[in-house]
């Protein structure tokens, strides 16, 4: 269930990047894999210093096991670190993705593109080098869990953070779906419709870019936030163009530009491109000589190629936006036809 | 710092650069659009080679000219599956990106999953060639060095040839310039169109072979896709006298700095990939038409290639 | 009545050629002027430098008592001067009803914050009367939901002045609007012109080079060759004169 939110709040990210503003972000990532690593490192700290014990990124294992007792006793200081952590590390990929859009914001589609993929390419190879505060290759294992004060663990751990980065998920697509379903949205769509005449007509599209970039970046971001909490570790591996290609992948499939749509497409994914792939693997044929995730991502990339070809808007068509102008609009159409 | 090792790297890298990004700038001119399977089709090239080499002991020779087909088949399944469609739908270039970028995905996990089922263990990062010290002068010159430049110096000539000089590079020169006009002509583009792609290619086949001395990994031309477009981009993207000043500049610029940071501050040598970046975001900022483009350059040399 | 645009003695250069050579012209409030002139006169020069595309190297633009030469197109947009283009610069991914709600100025909807908090739908209902008179004024109301590719040329020249008047012009700047209409289309849309100039009171610079079409509502005219106004006056006087001839015959 975890997965499930995780894959559509980046597909949310992308589709309202690409499929409304027409911006490709093909370094979506970025902003998942600094707020994951913002939410170990800030969590860690927090509880650390609730604990009273000397900061260290990533900790030593007697720290870490002096850590992970205090956690399991103390239900109030790390429900202070989780909730703090969220509200800084929700901030930090804000920032980040303000940073990341000022370069961009005057280039051409395919210049932004590989402009962003080379920062989130660039962010991996650094972290994956680098030990403080990013644990190098090898990774960050063990941050705050707030189930363990909680005592819940096995299945009622998976159904807590199901449950709450569904919230999350749910949270974010109504925000979205406000955000475009206004005159607002309307904006996003001429500037990947046609940027140079939306901005002959006054509209200030690099604060729009702005906008819509550091709102992708919160939610791909919230995706890091949760899967820190909820994996427990966290490596430079874990954030691989390939996801950023999966969340294109679910936002074009879904329709661009329809929210609902985009929702779709990502259960289609996750549980027939995902949980049945496993299923296959493990009852039908589990001597594989390869992860079977590299057919799913064959076969999504042979898909995406089709779907451009044949089909481009996707399952999910885009619709006019409805606001109460259009349903006075409507109103008016009706009367005139009568 | 040593700067024997320094000019030596340079140079190979400015030969990697210009070798590996040619063929973008070439997609850029023809098909106005940026391909991101490039990296992929070196990727494909290099094990191409070396799984022939190590594997079943081909030799050496026999083994490139597999890089080489085994690219040109890449980029023709680019053409045939996505970009061909596409353009008949008239497709936005945006569109034929992203579809490039698909591509550059299939092909990259067909990599995976052949390495996977033939030896993970090896084939997942390995070095099939070891560069051989030919002469020694003032830098080391290894066949690696000596490839390396050659590659690049008769793409370089040749491709300038053919554009110029031939009926082909003509008819090329006319359906990148302006297509309509170029197809009332009689340009056909079933024809020249997959040509333009093979050449490709080939360049992408011989930056297979050339990484077969530095190592690769199923990851490797993906991963120099980011320092390849900074290389086109910074020459002007279209211009392929644009990318071998860029290539020039962009792999002294990145050795030197890399190995003078390791050498006296102590920087890793993992850090080398942030260097390219910069470069591309200043290139972007201040050129963003790139060199050749650029007013001076405009003006010295009038050729528009 | 005030004078909505003066432009005077303006030079545009494009690397050595004069696409206009000392330009000058003006206009009355509520006023409805013709520009025509052979291809390559600077006609369409003319329209990209009031509406602020490419900058006169020299001369002024004057629109009321405010000097907009030197203003970016969209400051140019703000204060009341749209431009039609040739080939109609349409949303595709936004509906008839989108694009011309599109142009509104100052929409509160348009910004973040309102959006987040929803303080926009009041205003939006005003928008939306105001965007279906115009589209009824327009004959565009029936197709109002319509994808911008899925109805005919001429509607598609005529949303694009829905979405002009949306923006509350004082002035128009069309770009051969007669350009790809067939004869009797043409009738319709010099009627929807004329309509467009009594119902709103905006003054329009018509440029086009089919000259027939534009007797029956302007006024006055002024013929372009070369970059500069060869004749001004009357339209049959105009279409007689000597030079405006030549200017034609040499084409």
């Amino acid at each position: 269930m975890f997965y499930v939110s995780f894959y559509l709040l980046l597909s949310l990210a992308a589709n309202l990047q690409y499929g409304y503003t027409g911006q490709p972000n093909f370094g979506l990532i970025l902003y998942t894999a600094v707020a994951a690593y913002s939410a170990t490192d800030i969590a860690l700290s927090l509880e650390l210093m609730f604990a009273h014990l000397s900061i260290q990124l990533p900790p030593s294992y007697s720290l870490y096991y002096q850590l992970t007792v205090f956690q399991f006793y103390n239900l109030l200081p790390t429900v202070a670190s989780f909730v703090l952590t969220f509200i800084l590390s929700l901030i930090i990929s804000a920032i980040i993705g303000l940073l990341t859009v000022l370069p961009t914001l005057r280039l051409r589609e395919d210049y932004l593109a590989i402009t962003l993929l080379a920062f989130s390419e660039t962010f991996r190879v650094i972290a994956n080098s680098t030990t403080p505060i990013f644990g190098g290759a090898v990774g960050i294992r063990g941050t705050v869990d707030i189930t363990s004060p909680l005592h819940l663990i096995g299945y009622s751990r998976d159904l807590f953070y199901g449950f709450l980065s569904l919230g999350f998920l749910l949270l974010f697509y109504y925000l979205t779906s406000r955000i475009t379903n206004s005159p607002y949205g309307r904006v996003l769509k001429s500037i990947r419709d046609d940027e140079e005449t939306a901005r002959v007509f006054g509209k200030n599209i690099y604060s729009f870019k702005r906008q819509v970039m550091m709102l992708g970046a919160i939610i791909a971001g919230s995706a890091g936030i949760l899967q820190a909490f909820y994996i427990n570790f966290i490596s430079s591996d874990q954030f691989t163009p390939i996801l950023t290609f999966q969340a294109i992948f679910i936002a074009i499939l879904g329709g661009i530009a329809n929210n609902k749509g985009t929702l779709l497409a990502g259960l289609i994914y996750t549980i027939g491109g995902i949980e049945l792939p496993v299923y296959i693997q493990s009852y039908l044929r589990p001597n594989l000589p390869f992860p079977i995730d590299y057919l799913r991502y064959i076969i999504i990339a042979i898909a995406l190629v089709l779907i451009l070809i044949y089909r481009p808007k996707g399952i999910l068509p885009e619709k006019p936006i409805k606001t109460p102008a259009l349903e006075v609009i409507e109103n008016e159409r009706g009367s005139e036809s009568n | 710092m040593d700067f024997q090792a320094a000019i030596y790297q340079s140079l190979i890298q400015t030969s990697l650069l210009f070798t590996g990004g040619i063929g973008i700038v070439i997609a850029y001119k023809v098909f106005k659009f940026g391909n991101f399977a490039h990296g992929d089709y070196i990727t494909v090239g290099a094990y191409a080679m070396a799984i022939p080499l190590l594997k079943l002991h081909w030799n050496i020779y026999l083994s490139s000219l597999s890089s080489i087909f085994f690219s040109v088949l890449s980029c023709l399944l680019t053409y045939y599956f996505a970009v061909k469609p596409l353009i008949s739908r008239k497709a936005s270039a945006l569109f034929i990106m992203i579809a490039s970028l698909a591509v550059g995905i299939l092909l990259r996990f067909s990599v995976y999953i052949v390495v996977n089922v033939i030896d993970p263990y090896t084939l997942s990062s390995v070095i099939s060639l070891i560069p051989q010290i030919v002469f020694n002068s003032f830098i080391p010159v290894t066949d690696l060095l000596l490839t390396s430049l050659f590659f690049t110096l008769s793409l370089f000539i040749i491709l300038l040839i053919l554009l110029i000089k031939t009926k082909m590079g003509m008819e090329i020169k006319a359906l990148a310039d302006n297509r309509e006009l170029a197809l009332i002509s009689g340009v056909r583009p079933g024809i020249i169109e997959p040509i333009v792609w093979i050449i490709i290619g080939i360049t992408t086949g011989l930056e297979g072979i050339l990484l077969n001395y530095l190592g690769i990994s199923p990851e490797v031309g993906f991963t120099m896709l980011i320092s390849l477009f900074s290389a086109a981009i910074l020459g002007g993207v279209d211009s392929i006298i644009g990318i071998l000043i860029s290539s020039i500049l962009l792999g002294f610029i990145d050795k030197f700095t890399i190995l003078y940071l390791s050498s006296t501050y102590n920087v890793s040598l993992n850090y080398e990939p942030v260097i390219p970046l910069i470069a591309m975001i200043i290139a972007l900022i201040f050129f963003p038409r790139g060199i050749a483009n650029s007013k001076v350059i405009r003006k010295v040399m009038r050729v528009g290639v | 009545m005030k004078e909505v645009l003066k432009v005077i003695n303006v030079e545009v250069d494009f690397g050595g050629v004069k696409a206009l050579n000392g330009v000058s012209i003006k206009l009355k409030e509520g006023e409805m002027v013709g520009i025509i002139g052979p291809n390559g006169s600077g006609k369409s020069t003319l329209i990209n430098t009031i509406s602020g595309v490419f900058k006169p190297d020299k001369g002024e633009i004057w629109f009321y008592d405010q000097r907009i030469d030197k203003l970016r197109p969209e400051e140019i947009y703000k204060l009341g001067i749209v431009r039609s283009f040739q080939n109609p610069r349409l949303f595709k991914g936004l509906s008839v009803a989108e694009n011309t709600m599109f142009s509104r100025k100052n929409q509160a909807g348009e910004k973040l914050v309102n959006v987040l908090f929803g303080k926009w739908r009041k205003e939006d209902k005003e928008i939306g009367k105001q965007a279906s008179k115009i589209l009824r004024s327009l004959n565009l109301i029936g197709v109002s939901n319509n994808w911008p590719s899925d109805i005919s040329g001429g509607q598609m020249k005529l949303l694009e002045f829905s979405r002009a008047l949306m923006g509350e012009p004082k002035l128009l700047l069309l770009d051969e609007p007669y350009a790809g209409i067939s004869p009797s289309l043409a009738k319709e849309m010099s009627r929807t012109l004329s309509r467009i100039n009594e119902e709103y009171g905006v003054a329009m610079v018509i440029v086009e080079h089919r000259i027939e079409y534009l007797f029956d509502i302007v006024k006055r005219v002024y013929a372009m060759g070369y970059g500069k106004v060869i004749a001004e006056g009357e339209p049959d006087k105009v279409i007689n004169d000597k030079r405006v001839i030549e200017i034609y015959l040499g084409f």
